[in-house]
């Protein structure tokens, strides 16, 4: 009985922050965007119509809030029909996965729009001069080294971790696979980071300070997503091992509010250089 | 230090980076021994073909004016402040013009040194030198 009030505690929780608090942030800031820095006055940050932007907003709010609906009567259905008998965690961490990622859905459509309109940004940008800080960046320019440290502690204590667990022989133990999958996702993780820091710049107009900024807080979210990661595969094997998989989707759950509040992360709207924007900067 | 090039100047894109890269030496707003960006970098933020980057880089390291120290990255040549002031296509018309004159003093005509010039080229862009 504690198992199913912890689970729908820990759900509801997961619904109410991934389909309404950080959507709402999200909206607000296109709102605040639209009402302060209207295409009258910064025509370089609208390459789209009006229109295409409000509709983006309203589609946003629209999917999140239907999601919000099925999550609530998705729990409703699950609250009433709880399972009590050991094989429980074989579809409640299933219904968390899959439900978290429904609820990405919306902000991956988002970010495809985003994509969309800075493509369309540097077509439009008919400036003849380009301009270029004439100094290197350096990975220790976006991330502390202690922070970068504790990465390569963490991944390099996994490892460490499963050569030691391989000794055990369980059946179910994944062994070296675990090793690849993690590197594999460090990989990854560091190649979205390079992207970011040597790759081309999405936005034309986008000031480097800005630049710096926004690729910072993009190194720090994958350093602590990469954590997050790390850990929590930690946490799931040890969980088998010590027969505490009941527990298994709660924690999950719980991983995933993790990584979204890691992953929505913004730079502060006072801080971003709109002046970019202007008609103003079209000969510069 | 920022470097800032036009793509509508007659002036080709290379040649603004190594003078902008030279004027900033001479300024002193680059000291030697100061780190300049990746190719790939450069390239990425002037929205540039990385060949065009790595040509301009090429004729400084030439020239003496920066150092590529393998994976390290690229620097600021410790002589760069006088290197930036040589200009080889001066050097290499003074030179042309007085080998001309003097062949001209030993009577070849104009048509016999430009034969003469073509497959001597030739040669040494046949035998790779």
């Amino acid at each position: 009985m504690e198992t199913k009030f912890l689970f729908i505690t820990v759900v509801l929780s997961q619904l109410f922050l991934m389909s309404y608090y950080f959507p709402r942030k999200i909206a607000n800031r296109i709102q605040y965007v639209l009402d302060t820095y209207p295409p009258s006055e910064f025509p370089k940050l609208y390459p789209k119509s009006i229109e295409y932007y409000t509709r983006i907003q309203r589609n946003y709010r629209i999917l999140n809030t239907f999601i919000l609906v099925l999550g609530a009567m998705l729990l409703g259905i699950v609250f009433n029909n709880f399972p009590e008998d050991s094989n429980r965690e074989r579809w409640d961490q299933a219904i968390v996965l899959s439900f978290f990622m429904v609820q990405f859905i919306p902000i991956l459509l988002l970010e495809i729009s985003s994509f969309n309109i800075f493509r369309q940004m540097r077509k439009t940008d008919l400036r003849t001069t380009r301009k270029a800080e004439l100094q290197p960046r350096r990975l220790f320019d976006f991330i502390s080294p202690i922070l970068f440290g504790v990465v390569v502690f963490v991944y390099v204590s996994f490892v460490v971790f499963i050569l030691y667990f391989k000794r055990f022989d369980y059946p179910w133990f994944g062994g070296n696979l675990n090793i690849v999958i993690i590197t594999g996702a460090y990989l990854f993780f560091s190649g979205v980071a390079a992207w970011n820091m040597f790759g081309k710049k999405l936005d034309p107009y986008q000031s480097n300070e800005d630049r710096r900024r926004q690729t910072s807080l993009i190194v720090k979210q994958l350093a602590l997503i990469s954590i997050g990661m790390t850990l929590y595969a930690i946490f799931t094997i040890l969980a088998h091992t010590f027969e505490i998989r009941y527990l298994g989707s709660i924690f999950m759950s719980i991983y995933f509010q993790i990584l979204a509040v890691f992953s929505f992360q913004f730079i502060q709207m006072e801080d971003i250089n709109f002046e970019v924007y202007k008609e103003e900067d079209q000969a510069s | 230090m920022g470097i800032t090039i036009n793509t509508g100047d007659t002036v080709p894109v290379f040649s603004q980076l190594i003078e902008q890269i030279k004027s900033a030496v001479s300024n002193g707003d680059l000291s030697p021994g100061d780190a300049l960006p990746s190719v790939r970098q450069l390239a990425n933020d002037l929205n540039l073909n990385h060949n065009t980057v790595a040509k301009a880089y090429k004729h400084l390291i030439r020239d003496s004016v920066i150092v590529s120290k393998g994976y390290r990255g690229t620097f600021i040549h410790t002589d760069a402040q006088a290197n930036c002031n040589f200009d080889i296509n001066t050097v290499v018309t003074s030179k042309l013009g007085e080998t001309i004159q003097a062949l001209r003093n030993t009577g070849a005509t104009d048509s016999e040194i430009r034969i003469a010039f073509g497959a001597v080229m030739k040669n040494k862009s046949d035998s790779g030198a």
